[in-house]
């Protein structure tokens, strides 16, 4: 066994050797069984779907605390942990290659969990074939693989994003990173399940209709892909690879294309409104990618000031290379602008369908030429703040405080305001798509204000770095 | 300075140039450069917060600086660190160890990852151990190694794939005088099979007599660094004269003295190296003073490292 794990991955066989003990397997093994044996004896076995169903609860319950609860811990912690003990470097000394130090995290960290959550499943699987409805279990089972797979991987995933954050903290914490994948998870677990309730139901995507679960299977497979992907990606850059740009712009373009395709999902809905639907919903899944790396990946004046050297000496190439996630998604934001004004104008007077027009606005008009651009402004506000707090933070949450400011702004103020009967009030914390053009005008002064005191703050901090730096230098 | 010394063809394999290193609200490294001979050991000195980690972990590839270059062996290792990391060691301040596992799990799986023959794997493993003195120890869990053998781990780790530079960051800190001797001992011992190390401290003693070459680091700059030859050093005799005034043949004066290795004048200062006794001593101060050289004061002077950089980072 530890020879054939030799030939596959040193990374795996480390974390066996550091995870599995005989005692571990047996007091798991005697656990499941103990269980298995009480589900049985208290089962009344005359009715073998009963009996099949409880093994089933069995087996996902079992395999949802060690996979998910527990499992997804072990993940977060296998970069954090490599950092804390300062092995890290260790590791990205040795010429092991990304895919094999990759694969060998997400299935290393948690091989014990995987061990655990190996019997349970197959306590299911085996269950689900005396049940009252074997394929639609069966394709549960194998989406719950998936959704495995999907929050071990984001969960490293995110911990490697977070490594140069960590690398200026005494102690990497991932707390935040289990909760994430941990609810992702658990969202696309219950998704999944849905599927179990025998109640048969349609999705129509880009106008083909798909079955729930063919459709739910497509979706799990479609987000566990990408996270092992994310993985593989940022473990090369944390090799030292070069990565350029064209993994994170496929995989915006991959999640704006299925955003999009939900626009035919209201049966009303006709060919005008289907494309500006559409397109909407391509532009909104761009701004939220935006938003999410620009509070994930680091936001330091270091990291700009090299983009704005490479950008004046014309190093374009290594100028796109080592531009972060969140700069690349808003300018696919940016060039989708004149997309949506041109289509707002040639499908001029479409009547957007009910559910859509709280999003999109009531009516396609000359109004909606601004919508864009408002969204725009409110982008523009949002990232000079995250940029003025982590410029003049030193230490300390400065995405949580960003998230913080960023729910006063579109949680707090909005929910006070809408309690106050002025109908203008609300355009000032939200880019309302209607034909007052009163957000435009209420944010506009709120951009100008956040840019000035980005340049104030940013001129600031370069004088203070130089004047410390030329007393070091003349020390 | 003058040295007696003939210029030699040098292979340096170290070429650092203009290197710049920024951390969010400082500037770590200054725009340094130096070169590191083939087969040295240099001393990495300064006190904490001079740069001496951030510089380390730029050479060992592991960050990437604002500007500047770094080549080793000839190989630019920030356009390409993973053709560096094949022939470059790196033990980190911290000794990064998988406490659970024995040394002969860890170096496996450390001879795993650098792609190491299979068949070759276990004895290079056994022969980094019996190198560092835990061949007894090769299947005791490192939890309860003592921290002289724990640092010995380390070291094993970031030699297994017997690489041509070592580079290693505070190596003895928290290690008692005996350790830090036998310590030394294996540096130069490694430095006998080919390696080219630089270690970085800010205890000098331990680094006086086996670095051969001395760069000094404070907040970010090079304020010096020089070659050092240990063994002559180990030999030579430095004495310490004050004069009333400056001669003009003062230097013409000690250049006739045979034995003289190299002198320094700073104004009424004058420092003189010499290979000899106690016998010859006397000749240098009677040679200097039948040529008219006004002393008025002449000692030996017991200089070492540590008082080497005391006075540049007085200055």
């Amino acid at each position: 066994m530890k020879n054939i794990l030799a030939k596959i991955n040193p990374e795996i066989k480390k974390n066996y050797w550091l995870e599995v003990s005989t005692s571990r397997i047996l007091i798991v093994v005697v656990l499941i069984s103990l269980v298995a044996g009480i589900v049985i004896l208290s089962t009344d076995t005359k009715t073998s779907f009963r009996l099949a169903r409880n093994m089933q609860i069995l087996g996902m319950s079992g395999y949802v605390f060690f996979i998910l609860l527990w499992g997804l811990r072990n993940a977060s912690n296998a970069i954090s942990e490599e950092l804390n003990n300062r092995t890290w470097d260790f590791q990205r000394m040795t010429p092991v290659r990304p895919s094999t130090l990759a694969i060998g995290k997400l299935f290393g960290s948690t091989v014990f969990n995987w061990f655990g959550g190996g019997i349970c499943i197959l306590i299911y699987l085996i269950a689900s074939f005396f049940s009252e409805q074997v394929f639609i279990d069966l394709q549960y089972g194998v989406m719950m693989l998936f959704v495995g797979l999907f929050g071990h991987s984001i969960v490293i995933a995110l911990s490697l994003i977070g490594i140069e954050k960590f690398r200026n903290q005494r102690k990497a914490r991932t707390g935040l990173y289990y909760l994430i994948g941990l609810l992702a998870s658990l969202y696309l677990g219950y998704k999944a399940f849905e599927i179990t309730l025998a109640k048969v139901d349609y999705v129509n995507w880009f106008n083909i209709t798909f079955t729930q679960n063919t459709f739910a299977i497509i979706t799990i497979l479609f987000f566990a892909l990408w996270a092992v992907f994310a993985l593989y990606r940022n473990m090369r850059k944390e090799l030292q690879f070069i990565n350029g740009p064209w993994g994170w712009l496929a995989f915006v373009f991959s999640i704006m294309l299925f955003v999009a395709g939900f626009a035919s999902e209201t049966k009303e809905i006709n060919f005008s409104s289907y494309w500006i639907v559409g397109i909407y919903l391509a532009f909104f899944a761009a701004i939220i990618t935006t938003y999410i790396m620009a509070l994930l990946e680091p936001k330091e004046m270091v990291m700009f000031r090299q983009l704005i050297a490479l950008f004046k000496q014309k190093k374009f190439k290594q100028f796109f290379n080592k531009l972060p996630a969140w700069l690349l998604s808003l300018t696919v934001v940016l060039l989708f602008i004149p997309l949506l004004i041109v289509a707002s104008i040639i499908l001029n007077n479409t009547i957007i369908p009910g559910s859509w027009q709280r999003y999109v606005g009531e009516q396609i008009g000359i109004h909606s030429i601004i919508f864009p651009i408002t969204i725009l402004f409110f982008i523009v506000r949002d990232l000079a703040i995250m940029s003025i707090v982590n410029i003049t933070f030193k230490k300390g949450r400065k995405d949580f405080t960003v998230m913080v400011l960023l729910f006063i702004l579109y949680g707090v103020l909005p929910f006070f305001v809408n309690s106050i009967t002025n109908d203008a009030l609300p355009h000032m914390f939200l880019p309302i798509p209607d034909e007052t053009m009163l957000s435009i005008i209420l944010v506009t002064p709120q951009v100008i204000i956040a840019l000035i005191l980005l340049v104030v703050v940013w001129k600031n901090n370069r004088s203070k770095y130089d004047k410390i730096n030329e007393s070091i230098t003349s020390a | 300075m003058w040295d007696k010394k003939q210029p030699e063809t040098i292979n340096y394999i170290i070429e650092v140039k203009d290197l710049v290193y920024e951390y969010p609200d400082f500037r770590a490294l200054h725009g340094i450069s130096f070169k590191i001979k083939e087969g040295s050991i240099s001393a990495l000195v300064g006190p904490n917060g001079a740069g001496k980690t951030t510089l380390l972990k730029c050479l060992a590839a592991l960050y990437k600086p604002y500007s500047g270059s770094i080549k080793i062996d000839g190989i630019d290792v920030l356009k390409d660190p993973r053709k560096g990391h094949e022939f470059i060691g790196f033990q980190s301040d911290f000794f990064g160890l998988y406490y659970s596992l024995t040394p002969r799990q860890a170096l496996q799986y450390f001879a795993e990852a650098y792609n190491l023959p299979a068949d070759s794997i276990e004895t290079r493993i056994r022969d980094v151990l019996y190198k560092l003195g835990l061949s007894n120890k090769i299947d005791s869990k490192i939890l309860t190694l003592s921290r002289g053998m724990r640092q010995r781990m380390a070291i094993a780790q970031a030699i297994i794939h017997e690489p041509k530079v070592l580079l290693m960051d505070e190596p003895a800190s928290g290690l008692d005088p005996e350790k830090r001797s036998a310590l030394a001992q294996l540096f130069k011992e490694l430095n006998a099979q080919g390696m080219t190390i630089m270690v970085s401290s800010h205890i000098l003693s331990e680094l006086d007599d086996y670095a051969n070459h001395l760069i000094i680091l404070n907040n970010g700059n090079i304020i010096q660094g020089k070659e050092r030859d240990v063994e002559v050093e180990k030999d030579l005799i430095e004495v310490q004269m004050r004069l009333l005034a400056n001669t003009e043949n003062l230097e013409e004066a000690i250049k006739s003295i045979p034995f003289v290795r190299s002198y320094e004048i700073k104004e009424k200062l004058v420092n003189i190296k010499f290979q000899g006794d106690l016998n010859d001593q006397e000749n240098i101060l009677k040679t200097l003073v039948s040529k008219g050289i006004p002393i008025h004061a002449f000692y030996l002077r017991e200089t070492n490292l540590q008082e080497e950089y005391l006075e540049l980072i007085n200055k």
